[in-house]
């Protein structure tokens, strides 16, 4: 299976992890989703259509990211890669919602986890993990992993220790590995 | 008998609006600024809940409705952070109280992840449209860093754009041209962006209160009427079906509160711009005389 992780500092870490899993065989490591061709069209019935050739069949591991810069009057044609986040947003979309549980990615980055880790439905994006944390535990990183800690808590992982924050490492893989046995079940 | 707990910051004009209307209606309410209770406060949310602010405890469980502004905190600094973190753990907790009381709540943040995404928005919101027989249509839109694509879409919208920002964040509408359309093609490189074809006309707010719809037409021949002077504003009763859109809307927001936007062309076809689940809606209140105030009272004190 081939595997593309975008943006966030700590993908690198991520992707070597992963590797050591086994899971996944091949990564393509790019520094924002906006480095594809991805389109969205909506018609005035609302209806949508998606248009991410390049991102077929692949797994894509979005560490979503926490600053939000840019997406104000004069930005609204600068590069931003809050911008990354819709494409992520947008696509899970073509997946039907599994008991919807919504998490929020860092101040204002909330995406539906089992709509992600759920059916796969041939269409652009095969997974898509959301969990973004910087390697100095700044604001928002410690919200972002302690709510992404409490949901998973109980949910999809066993308890986790008190403070998520020293072993969020070993969670990132676990999140990766339940996306590739998830992708590996629906396929 | 009424109370209603107003949460949020006076420097926000709308929370002040708020609580100067509930003061001149003579309405009972108990008023608790967010980062004095997040940093200098109690709580507690579970089989009891309660608020406790300067030796004041306010039990939860006493108020009939509960009118909640978030307020953006302030920017983190190293003086400051430990302060900021403890203020936003507080509204993590409050946000997960207001999901879950049965007490009416006016805006419940982050309740529709939808609403962080434009393109996002208007397609989970598109089954209130109607359909093919649709009472209101959405401008054709595209999210696209492809060039392609925002080219063909231009062309088949005639070149008559406009660009927002993609996010819920607060942007300034842009309307394009050819010219100047093609004059930023150089930067779309590795950038989406919104484009929606422009729908010419007038514009209509409509506040979603409960079961109550208090409307305005917009006249203004800028594309984003916010910042322009010379705007004429005329309160409007809506048909029955566009008021059945309405509520719809407002329910697929999850909104006890909702300003909703429509564009309406020249043939009279309307179209959905946003909803709005947290709206200032103080001067639209003022032009209507008080009746989203009243709406509002009236639903959070019963």
């Amino acid at each position: 299976m081939n595997a593309t992780i975008i943006g966030g500092a700590w993908k690198n870490d991520l992707t070597r992890k992963l590797k050591a899993t086994g899971l996944a065989k091949a990564f393509d490591v790019v520094s924002s989703l906006a480095d594809y061709a991805v389109g969205v069209t909506i018609g005035r019935d609302g209806s949508h259509h998606l248009s991410a050739p390049e991102l077929h069949d692949r797994l894509i591991i979005n560490m979503l990211p926490t600053c939000f810069v840019g997406d104000t009057e004069t930005s609204t044609f600068e590069q931003s890669e809050v911008c990354a986040a819709h494409w992520l947003v947008l696509t899970t979309l073509n997946r039907p919602p599994v008991n919807p549980l919504d998490i929020e990615c860092g101040r204002v980055h909330p995406v539906d986890l089992t709509s992600i880790l759920g059916q796969s439905s041939g269409f652009a994006v095969d997974g898509l993990a959301l969990m973004h944390s910087g390697p100095n535990q700044t604001f928002p990183c410690q919200g972002t992993t302690r709510r992404l800690g409490r949901i998973l808590n109980g949910i999809l992982l066993p308890p986790m220790p008190t403070d998520i924050l020293d072993c969020q490492d070993d969670y990132l893989v676990t999140i990766g590995q339940l996306i590739l046995r998830n992708r590996e079940i629906s396929s | 008998m009424t109370k209603i707990l107003v949460i949020g910051s006076i420097k926000d004009k709308t929370t002040e609006y708020f609580i100067n209307g509930l003061s001149s209606r003579n309405t009972d309410f108990d008023y608790v600024d967010i980062i004095r209770l997040g940093l200098a406060g109690r709580w507690h949310f579970g089989a009891e809940n309660w608020l406790e602010v300067a030796d004041e405890l306010l039990s939860l469980d006493t108020y009939t409705g509960i009118f909640y502004r978030y307020v953006p905190l302030p920017k983190r600094s190293p003086d400051n952070q430990c302060a900021i973190s403890k203020v936003e753990r507080f509204c993590e907790a409050w946000h997960r109280y207001l999901e879950k009381t049965p007490i009416k709540v006016s805006t419940i943040p982050g309740r529709n992840f939808h609403n962080y995404s434009k393109g996002l928005h208007l397609i989970a919101l598109s089954p209130a449209l109607g359909g093919d027989n649709c009472t209101v249509r959405c401008p054709a839109t595209i999210v696209s860093n492809d060039k392609t694509q925002l080219l063909a879409f231009a062309e088949q919208s005639g070149y008559d754009l406009i660009a927002k920002g993609v996010s819920g964040s607060k942007t300034w509408a842009l309307a394009l041209d050819e010219q100047s359309f093609r004059a930023q093609l150089s930067n779309l490189s590795k950038v989406p962006i919104l484009l929606q074809e422009r729908i010419s006309g007038w514009e209509c707010r409509a506040h979603v209160v409960g079961r109550t719809i208090v409307a305005e037409r917009i006249d203004c021949t800028e594309a984003d009427y916010r910042r322009k002077k010379g705007v004429r504003f005329q309160q409007i009763t809506l048909s029955q079906e566009l008021q059945s859109a309405c509520f719809d809307l407002a329910l697929r927001a999850k909104a006890l509160l909702a300003g909703i936007d429509f564009k309406v062309n020249s043939r009279g076809e309307w179209y959905l711009l946003e909803v709005n689940s947290m709206p200032c809606f103080q001067g639209y209140d003022r032009r209507a005389g008080g009746a989203i105030m009243n709406a509002l009272v009236h639903e959070l004190g019963h």
